[in-house]
């Protein structure tokens, strides 16, 4: 029986403004169990990355509690929560946010350097190799395509073998055909490791692809599916 | 994330190397290896050559420390627990009779040991019109005397010279003797002895005047604790000299040359400092994804900051080896150019500059590269989904309290004038923040005039006016570019043209003295035929001052008071109708003739202050058995640089006609006139002449060592000044590349691009050079006044500044940003 990696209970958000306090996120309440994958949807400004953010405990919700993989991150600490994320978490963005210092054997080998993993270098080839760019294991990543740059940055995010592994928007910024490929790579490499998988997308294709979604609209959870 | 403190550390490393590729990184680097390579290399050449100097310098006394007394010293004097880590000699001087065959002379005789002289050397000739030997001194059983003395007895080498009771042989003319150059009171023809033959000679009488003099030379550590424990059991008789006493031309020369190559120090610092500045600050705006991300990936705020830090601390070590390394090799190579000027034993220096580069860029990179830093640790973690989210700001003070604590940090430990450079700094720093300001508005207000401007420049002002604070801080920056060198080069040419009015080429090198007012018609007939500069003759005689305002003087000060020397000795006194050339009234007025009743006199200003008198006070002087009570009526300054015969007491002349006195003045000789003056001599045998030309050698070779040693820093500051301009050009580098880029995919010209460019450079530069412009009037001003004591005046040259900016800017700046121009559109924009 599996369990339940991520439990979200009437989460909210409001930021103050000019003309008082203004809701971002209301009321926003679903569980996921391990191993499971959601879609969170919905037009720009929804919310969407605010949602993520408070999930992967990058932020804190202004009410509600986020349970991830059994710690309550609202009742945490930043560098509490940082543990967190290092123990549990993945992450692929839209902006692929790779380092240009570093090649993509570097940027893949830095997670696991972190995690004091005892051979970063073989981990990050395999990986490398694993979602095609073994020929491309020390170009900087300035000069590669955005296909390869996000095939990099899933490399990167499976490389530590997370048990959440959050996607904003991981197609956003690549043509169809790319985005689609890339899809496929990263729901391939979530079955294979067995990730939870939160990804953030206003790509309906994609959502369906995800066993659940979620729909926002002006921050307010308007529907939450099994697909 | 429980990340070991030694993986850190290793991926901290790991790093590193891995983003060496980093221009940011890199000409961070290049800025502290040229900081630490400038300071390292000045400092330790500035030491070295310090050392040399002061040990040409310490030739004036023949030893770094003496301790001069007319009573034998006390053994606790000679023996103190320093004296065995010191070398040591000692000497007697007194007057005694040189008795020949056929002639008698009095000359004053000096008994050296084996020792004599610890600085410099004796030069002496085996045969008059031969070639000097530098070294040696009299062995016992031998005398060697000077030429006024080898003419006056007429004797030859190998005579047979009696002193006292023993007969001793002429083997060598003294041409000179180190310690007797710096002090221009020793009259007498000199005859030189050794120590062992004192007792034979049998001179010495209880009563005797005798100079007893202990001499000492070491490390200049040792030598202050000797000075210091001397001085706590100094006698009233006794006297000490160290190198500061030993010639106040030299020290005042030193002290100068000391301060202007601190000072050059600190603006090569600074500059590298505002390289460093804004190459950390453009290193922390690279890494606030890399921030973001790290904390994504777990580390915490104090891991992410340590991380960086360590990147930082080890790229300092790095840059720190390198540039002392660079500086040793480069102090080396400059004593290798100066060889022939410098002493053969330069001192080897100590590891102190080394260790003062290593922590100079230690501060420097905590001081100002901290604060941006600091910031990377505030990165939220969620501008990994946010973009827009930048780090807050470290508070002001903290910004400013960093480099104000950097600031202290670096003076302290050049030991720079704490108050001077603190009011410069203050001072610049409320000048920078008030033209700063104006600047800020007067950007703002070119917005109307942009409007009706091409397309070139309303997109280069544009890109000044859209951030007028980014702006103002690199006109600002480039403006204490400018500043730095030019202060540095106005300074330059300053110091070496005062020291050049200082001592003309033709500066009196002789001084003649005891000349009887009968001989003075032929005197000066002969003295002008064979001279080109002849300094006016002055009546002499011997007083002392006894009474101030009727009161005993001696009983006005404490016995140990330095005054009290004066009081117990005669002093020379003039009079004359015109005030001296080099002097200067600075109270009182100078005398008309026959304008007042009283007898009038003029003081020079430091005596009068030591004396506590000024203007109207009476003074009563003891002259030739009678008394004169004179009143003083001015008060001077005395240039005693000016080799010409200077006076501490003037009298008005309509007082004086009866006194009975001689003459004295001093000439110039070109050298090798030895058989001038041997004539001279011959004519005028009452006459002493007294040469001071190995004065004036030594100090015009310290200048010319002080000059060089200026010259050469002076490259060094304009090298690190060129480099950190392309620095801080080179750290708005990318935005430029990609303002470009999106220009020409636009459709704009290369040659738009390269006008707009032009026109940003040249604007920035010519503000710059006008801020430096006004900057360096007001901070000469301060340094003419407080440090340098040297008159000051607007430099016209100065005006040039803004288009010297504006040039300089341009073409360093558009060598150093063709990558803009150069750079394809593509290249930008996203993949």
């Amino acid at each position: 029986m599996t369990h339940t990696i991520l439990n979200v209970q009437h989460l909210s958000k409001t930021v103050p403004s000019t003309e008082g306090e203004l809701s971002i996120l209301s009321n926003v309440s679903f569980q996921l169990k391990a191993g499971e994958s959601l879609a969170i949807i919905g037009r720009s400004g929804s919310g969407k990355s605010t949602l993520l953010g408070l999930l992967a405990g990058l932020d804190l919700p202004s009410s509600g509690s986020v349970t991830l993989a059994g710690h309550q991150l609202n009742t945490l600490d930043e560098d509490q929560r940082a543990a967190v994320r290092a123990a549990h978490v993945g992450f692929v963005f839209q902006a692929f946010l790779l380092l240009d210092s570093l090649n993509a054997l570097e940027n893949v080998m830095l997670p696991l350097e972190l995690a004091d993993h005892p051979n970063p270098q073989q981990r990050a080839r395999e990986l490398l190799i694993r979602v095609g760019l073994e020929k491309r294991l020390k170009h900087p990543v300035n000069l590669l395509s955005g296909g390869e740059q996000q095939r990099v940055a899933l490399a990167r995010a499976f490389a530590t073998e997370p048990d959440v592994l959050f996607a904003d928007e991981p197609t956003g910024n690549l043509d169809s055909q790319t985005g689609e490929t890339i899809t496929d790579l990263l729901f391939a490499m979530n079955q294979e490791l067995g990730t939870t998988l939160v990804l953030v997308t206003h790509d309906d294709q994609l959502a369906a692809r995800c066993q659940h979604s979620i729909r926002l609209d002006a921050g307010c959870q308007m529907e939450f599916t099994c697909n | 994330m429980q990340l070991k403190l030694t993986s850190l550390l290793k991926l901290a490393i790991k790093q590193l190397l891995r983003e060496r590729r980093t221009a940011e990184l890199r000409i961070l680097f290049f800025a502290l290896v040229i900081a630490v390579a400038s300071s390292s290399s000045i400092g330790h050449f500035s030491e070295r050559l310090q050392g040399a100097m002061q040990l040409s310098a310490g030739e004036f006394l023949a030893a770094d420390l003496v301790l001069s007394s007319s009573e034998a010293l006390q053994p606790t004097q000679i023996n103190t627990q320093y004296s065995d880590m010191l070398k040591t000699a000692h000497t007697l001087q007194f007057a005694s009779m040189l008795a020949t065959e056929n002639s008698l002379q009095l000359a004053s005789v000096k008994a050296v040991d084996d020792n004599y002289p610890l600085r410099g050397h004796l030069r002496s000739l085996r045969r008059l019109g031969g070639e000097e030997i530098s070294g040696g001194r009299p062995q016992p059983g031998e005398v060697w005397v000077d030429a006024e003395l080898l003419n006056s007895l007429n004797l030859t080498i190998g005579d047979s010279v009696e002193i006292g009771a023993t007969e001793l042989t002429l083997t060598r003319i003294l041409t000179y003797e180190p310690d007797r150059a710096g002090n221009l009171l020793s009259f007498t023809p000199r005859a030189m002895i050794h120590h062992s033959d004192l007792t034979a000679a049998d001179v010495l009488q209880p009563g005797s005047r005798v100079r007893y003099r202990q001499l000492w030379s070491g490390d200049a550590q040792t030598i202050r604790q000797q000075r210091q424990a001397l001085q706590d059991q100094l006698l009233p008789h006794q006297r000490l000299e160290d190198l500061e006493d030993g010639n106040q031309q030299v020290s005042n020369a030193l002290a100068r040359a000391a301060s202007y190559l601190n000072l050059a120090s600190l603006t090569a610092i600074l500059l590298a400092g505002v390289a460093v500045a804004l190459s950390a600050n453009r290193y922390a705006r690279q890494r606030f994804d890399q921030a973001a991300l790290l904390r994504c990936f777990g580390l915490s705020r104090r891991q992410t900051l340590w991380l960086f830090f360590t990147q930082l601390l080890t790229l300092a070590c790095l840059a720190s080896l390198i540039g002392t390394l660079i500086g040793w090799l480069t102090q080396l190579a400059l004593f290798e150019l100066l060889s022939g000027l410098l002493p053969d034993e330069i001192p080897a220096g100590s590891l102190q500059p080394f260790m003062a580069g290593i922590i100079t860029s230690v501060v420097m990179l905590a001081g100002f590269a901290l604060p941006p830093l600091i910031a990377l640790g505030r990165i939220p973690p969620l501008r990994v989904l946010r973009r827009d989210l930048i780090p807050v700001a470290p508070a002001t003070w903290v910004l400013y309290g960093s480099v104000l604590v950097t600031l202290t940090a670096l003076m302290w430990q050049l030991n720079l004038d704490m108050r001077l450079t603190t009011a410069l700094l203050i001072g610049g720093g409320c000048a920078a923040l008030a033209l700063g300001i104006v600047l800020f508005f007067s950007l703002k207000s070119l917005n109307f005039w942009l409007a009706k401007r091409n397309l070139a420049w309303r997109l280069s002002l544009g890109h000044l006016l859209r951030y007028p604070l980014n702006s103002v801080g690199q006109v600002l920056a480039f403006a204490l570019i400018l500043l730095s060198m030019a202060l540095i080069i106005l300074l330059r040419s300053e110091l070496l043209d005062n020291w050049q009015a200082q001592l003309p080429q033709q500066a009196p090198n002789h001084f003649a003295i005891n000349i009887l007012p009968s001989q003075q018609p032929d005197f000066s007939a002969e003295i002008k035929s064979i001279s080109s500069n002849v300094a006016p003759l002055y009546p002499v005689t011997l007083g002392r001052l006894t009474q101030i305002n009727g009161q005993q003087a001696s009983d006005l000060f404490d016995a140990n008071a330095r005054v009290m020397r004066t009081l117990q000795r005669d002093l020379n006194l003039t009079w004359t109708h015109q005030l001296p050339n080099n002097n200067t009234i600075v109270q009182g007025t100078w005398w008309q003739t026959n304008d007042s009743k009283h007898m009038q006199v003029s003081l020079e200003q430091e005596l009068a202050k030591e004396l506590g008198v000024a203007v109207g006070d009476q003074l009563t002087f003891h002259i030739a058995g009678l008394d004169y009570l004179a009143q003083i009526t001015s008060l001077r300054t005395v240039d005693w640089n000016s080799m010409q015969p200077n006076f501490f007491v003037i009298f008005n002349p309509k007082d004086m006609k009866t006194t009975t006195h001689t003459l004295m003045t001093s000439f110039y000789l070109p050298e090798h006139s030895e058989q001038q003056r041997i004539d001279l001599a011959k004519h005028f045998p009452s006459i002493s002449i007294l040469q001071v030309d190995a004065v004036l050698r030594q100090l015009r070779d310290i200048l010319a060592q002080v000059t060089l040693a200026i010259e050469l820093i002076l490259l060094f500051v304009l090298a690190a000044g060129i480099t950190v301009l392309i620095a801080a050009l080179q750290s708005t580098l990318t935005e430029r590349v990609q303002q470009g880029a999106l220009i020409r995919a636009l459709g704009a010209s290369r040659q738009l691009l390269a006008h707009t460019q032009r026109n940003e450079f040249a604007l920035i530069g010519a503000l710059s050079g006008l801020l430096a412009w006004l900057g360096c009037e007001i901070s000469s001003y301060i340094l003419y006044h407080f440090t340098f004591n040297l008159v000051w005046q607007p430099h016209i040259w100065l005006a040039a500044l803004p288009l010297i900016g504006a040039l300089l800017i341009t073409s360093v700046g558009m060598l150093g940003t063709r990558k803009v121009l150069n750079s394809s559109p593509l290249q930008v924009l996203p993949r």
